[in-house]
C-alpha cells in the first residue's frame, strides 16, 4: 500500500467488503466467515451473494433460505441473493419513479431480449444493487448497513465486473450513467469504506493467478486491497527432527508395505504438501506485500457453523500489528 | 480408497477410451481451479501415445503447462511436442502431439477483422471504448472466443483429434449460451431499432409506442450521451451480423455432432461438483453427448480404519524395528500418535470425497463413467508427471493401489 492509513481496520471493519479470487478457492466460505466476524463484532451486516435466476440456497448458519428478499440468519447478520429481474426492477423504479414506464418499456419482450443479449448485464445489475445498499440510510441519517460483504459471481471474470464503472466513466462524459459511475468509483477506491480481500489456495495456479489479479486491480482499478486470505493450509504436525527421520526412511519403504510403511507414507505425503504450501505462501508474502491470513485445512465432513465460527475468530483476533502492516 | 475407477480400459464401453480412439473433438468443461488444463493435456498425451495425430488447445495463462510439455512457451499457432522422453522410458509413441494456447484476448479482434465490410468499420469497432471492454472482460466473451477458434480448427486443419480445454465456466454453459443469447437479441426488433432507429411496436400489439417514448425512458435512465455511444457501437457492427450468425449456427452443429465428446472435469468438493452436475444437465438438455466425468484430486486414505484407532504403544515397537531411535527423535510415542493423527485426518478427507462421489453417481444417468485422479503430494511439472496422471486415468498400472504409492516417487 502506498497511501498510509491513519486508522488501520480489521478485514471486517470496512463498510463495503469485497471478496475476490479464482474459482474454487473458497471465496463464498470466506465471505460468510467475514460476514460472521462483522456480525459478532456488533456490526449490522449484509451478506450479499450472487445467484443465478431464482436460485435459493441455505447457509450453514440457519435453516433460513436465502433468496431475493433479505433474511436475518443470525443476530446482526442478514443475507440476500438478488435475482436479476427483481434487481432490475428495483433499480429502474428507483431512477424512473414510474411503474408505468417500467412496465411499458422493460417488461416488453423486445427490450427484454435486447437486454438479455448484452453479456454481463446480470452481473451489472447485481453490482448496482449492492451500491444502493451502501447508500441506504435510516431515518436518523445513519447508514442502514455497517458492513456489506460481497460474494461476486464465481466466474473467471468476477473482478472484471468492477471495471464496468471505469469503462462507463471513460465512454460517456455526462448524464445519469456517468454520474452513477463516478459515484461507484468513489466508493470502490475509498480506503476508508472499501476493502478488497483476495482469497487463494496455497497451490501453484491459484497463487499465480492471485498475483496477476492484484497487479490488474492495482493498475486498472485502484480498489484498496487489504489482505490476502490463504485457505486450506495444512498445519505442521511433525517436528524438524521427525521430518528428517521420516525422510531417511523413504528409500526403505515398500510400496505394498505393511501398516507402518503406510503410516510413514501418509506422514511423508503431509510433509511434502506442507513444504510446497509453505513455499507458495512465502512467494505470496514476497510478491504481494499484503497481510496474509492463513485459514487451516479443516478435517470435517462438510462446512458447518463451527468451521465458520473458527474462521471468523481468526479475523476477529487478528493482531492489530498485522493489519498495520498495510500502512 | 477403492481401486481407481480408471480401469475402464478393460471394459469395452468405456467412454473416455472410446472417445480417444474414435472422436474428432474432445471438449473438457468444468468449473475453475480443478485442473482442467492438466487433464486436457493428459487426455491428448494418451491419444498421441495410442497412435493418433493430436492437437491440444489450452487456455492456461501461466506457462506451466508449456513447461511440462517441454517447450518454453505456447503460442496461437500449433507447435509439435517432442515425445522422445517416453522412448527412454520404454514406451514408443505411436502418434504425435501438438499444442497451442488460445489467445482469448485477440480472438474477438480476429473475428472483427474477418467480418468487417471495410477498413473504416474495422478501425471504428476496434477503437470503440465499449468494444474494448466487451471483447475482453465480459462473462461469455471468452467462451465465445474458444468456440470460434474450435470452429476454425475443425474446418481448416487435419488433426485426427482436437482436445479443447475451455475457460472456467460456472453458472451457465456460457459458450453455448452466449452466442444463442447474442443472436436472439440481434434477431429481435429492438436491436434492429437501436441499430437503424426504425419504428418498433411495443407491447402485445395493443399499445403502439413510438421510438420517441422508449428512447425518452431509456435516456432518462442512462443519459442521452450513453445511449448515443451505445447505439453507435451497435450500428458499427450492423454489417457483420450475418457472418457472425452463420458461424454460430455452424459451431452449434459441430458441437452436437457425433464426432464430438464432452467431458466434465471437476474436483471432489461439493461446490465444484454441484457446478459439474449442472453442466452435465445443461449438455444433456442441449442434446450434446457427455462422455463422462473426470474427478481430479481425490483424497486417498492411507491406512484401514482399525489402524487409526490402534494402540500407539504397539506402533512404537514397529517404528523401532524400522530403525527409528528414540534418542534422536525425542518421544517415540508422540511420533506414533502424530502419525496416527495425520492418517486419521486424511481418512476424513478421503471419506468426504467418497461421499461426494457417491452422491454424484446417484444423481447422473446410470452407467455414466466417473473417472478419478488422486490428489498427489507434489504438483505436476513435467511430461513424466503428466504421464503419472495418465497411468491413473487410464489404468496403466492398476496393480498398484494409489494409496500405497510412496509420495515423492514419480
Amino acid at each position: 500500500m502506498t497511501i498510509p492509513e491513519t486508522t488501520p481496520k480489521l478485514p471486517h471493519e470496512h463498510r463495503f467488503v469485497i471478496v475476490a479470487g479464482k474459482g474454487g478457492v473458497g471465496k463464498s466460505t470466506i465471505s460468510m466467515a467475514l460476514a460472521l466476524a462483522a456480525a459478532k463484532a456488533g456490526r449490522k451486516t449484509l451478506l450479499y451473494q450472487f445467484g443465478t435466476q431464482d436460485s435459493k440456497t441455505k447457509t450453514p448458519f440457519s435453516e433460513a433460505t436465502v433468496g431475493e428478499d433479505i433474511v436475518e440468519i443470525r443476530e446482526n447478520l442478514f443475507a440476500v441473493r438478488p435475482s436479476t429481474e427483481s434487481g432490475m426492477r428495483e433499480y429502474v423504479l428507483l431512477k424512473l419513479k414510474s411503474k408505468n414506464a417500467y412496465r411499458l418499456v422493460f417488461e416488453n419482450s423486445f427490450i427484454k431480449k435486447l437486454i438479455d443479449g448484452i453479456p454481463g448485464v446480470n452481473e451489472l445489475i447485481w453490482l448496482g444493487k449492492a451500491f444502493n445498499h451502501e447508500r441506504e440510510r435510516e431515518h436518523d441519517g445513519s447508514p442502514t448497513w455497517d458492513t456489506i460483504v460481497l460474494d461476486p459471481p464465481a466466474t473467471g471474470h468476477s473482478l472484471y465486473l468492477f471495471q464496468v464503472p471505469f469503462v462507463i466513466r471513460e465512454a460517456v462524459q455526462s448524464g445519469p450513467f456517468h454520474r452513477e459511475a463516478v459515484e461507484m468509483i468513489e466508493l470502490l477506491t475509498d480506503p476508508e469504506r472499501t476493502a478488497l480481500h483476495l482469497v487463494t489456495l496455497p497451490e501453484e495456479m491459484p497463487v499465480n493467478e492471485c498475483i496477476q489479479l492484484k497487479a490488474d486491480v492495482d493498475a486498472r482499478m485502484g480498489i484498496p486491497i487489504k489482505s490476502l486470505v490463504v485457505n486450506g493450509v495444512f498445519s505442521d504436525l511433525f517436528s524438524e527432527s521427525e521430518v528428517h527421520a521420516l525422510n531417511t526412511l523413504r528409500p526403505q519403504l515398500e510400496e505394498d508395505g505393511g501398516i507402518i510403511d503406510r503410516l510413514v507414507a501418509a506422514g511423508l505425503f503431509r510433509i511434502e504438501r506442507n513444504k510446497l504450501q509453505r513455499s507458495y505462501i512465502t512467494k505470496l508474502h514476497n510478491e504481494l506485500g499484503l497481510p496474509v491470513i492463513e485459514m487451516p485445512q479443516y478435517f470435517v465432513p462438510e462446512l458447518d457453523k463451527e468451521v465458520l465460527a473458527d474462521m471468523a475468530s481468526r479475523f476477529l483476533e487478528l493482531p492489530a500489528a498485522q493489519s498495520r502492516e498495510t500502512a | 480408497m477403492s481401486k481407481p475407477a480408471s480401469r475402464c480400459h478393460l471394459e469395452p464401453n468405456c467412454n473416455l477410451d472410446r472417445a480417444i480412439a474414435e472422436k474428432r473433438v474432445i471438449i473438457c468443461v468444468g468449473p475453475g481451479g480443478v485442473g482442467k488444463t492438466t487433464i486436457s493435456a493428459v487426455i491428448a498425451l494418451h491419444a498421441a501415445m495410442q497412435g493418433r495425430r493430436v492437437l491440444v488447445c489450452t487456455v492456461d495463462p501461466a506457462k506451466r503447462l508449456a513447461n511440462s510439455l517441454g517447450v518454453s512457451e505456447l503460442g496461437d499457432e500449433a507447435s509439435e511436442i517432442a515425445l522422445e522422453e517416453f522412448a527412454a522410458l520404454g514406451e514408443q509413441p505411436k502418434g504425435s502431439l501438438s499444442a497451442m494456447m488460445l489467445d482469448m484476448k485477440h480472438a474477438f479482434d480476429r473475428l472483427v477483422r474477418d467480418h468487417a465490410p471495410d477498413a473504416k468499420t474495422r478501425a471504428e469497432i476496434l477503437d470503440n471504448r465499449f468494444y474494448k471492454y466487451f471483447s475482453t472482460s465480459l462473462a461469455g466473451t471468452q467462451e465465445y472466443s474458444a468456440m470460434e477458434r474450435l470452429y476454425e480448427l475443425y474446418e481448416t486443419t487435419d488433426y485426427e483429434l482436437i482436445v479443447l480445454d475451455t475457460p472456467p465456466t460456472v453458472h451457465a454453459l456460457d459458450f453455448l449460451d452466449a452466442p444463442n443469447r447474442l443472436f436472439e437479441a440481434i434477431d429481435s426488433s429492438a436491436f434492429d431499432w437501436l441499430a437503424k432507429k426504425s419504428r418498433i411496436r411495443v407491447g402485445l400489439g395493443i399499445i403502439k409506442l413510438g421510438t420517441g417514448y422508449v428512447l425518452k425512458v431509456l435516456a432518462k435512465l442512462t443519459g442521452a450521451d450513453f445511449l448515443r455511444e451505445f447505439s453507435a457501437f451497435i450500428q458499427s457492427f450492423s454489417g457483420m451480423w450475418e457472418g457472425f450468425k452463420r458461424r454460430a449456427v455452424r459451431t452449434k452443429e459441430i458441437l452436437s455432432g457425433d464426432d464430438v465428446a464432452f467431458f466434465v472435469i471437476s474436483g471432489a468438493d461439493s461446490v465444484a461438483l454441484e457446478e459439474a452436475r449442472y453442466l452435465n444437465e445443461r449438455l444433456i438438455e442441449e442434446k450434446i453427448g457427455v462422455g463422462g466425468f473426470v474427478i481430479n484430486r481425490v483424497h486417498q486414505s492411507f491406512v484401514p480404519q482399525p489402524v487409526l484407532c490402534a494402540d500407539p504403544a504397539e506402533l512404537v515397537g514397529r517404528l523401532q524395528a524400522m530403525g527409528f531411535v528414540g534418542d534422536e527423535l525425542g518421544d517415540m510415542l508422540a511420533l506414533a500418535q502424530r502419525l496416527q493423527t495425520n492418517a486419521r485426518e486424511f481418512h476424513v478427507l478421503a471419506n468426504r470425497d467418497q461421499a461426494q462421489l457417491a452422491r454424484l453417481s446417484r444423481s447422473v444417468a446410470p452407467g455414466t463413467p466417473i473417472h478419478k485422479v488422486p490428489f498427489f503430494s507434489t504438483d505436476i511439472h513435467s511430461l513424466v508427471g503428466l504421464n503419472r496422471i495418465r497411468s491413473e486415468l487410464f489404468g496403466l498400472s492398476e496393480e498398484l493401489a494409489p494409496a500405497q504409492r510412496i509420495p515423492g516417487r514419480l
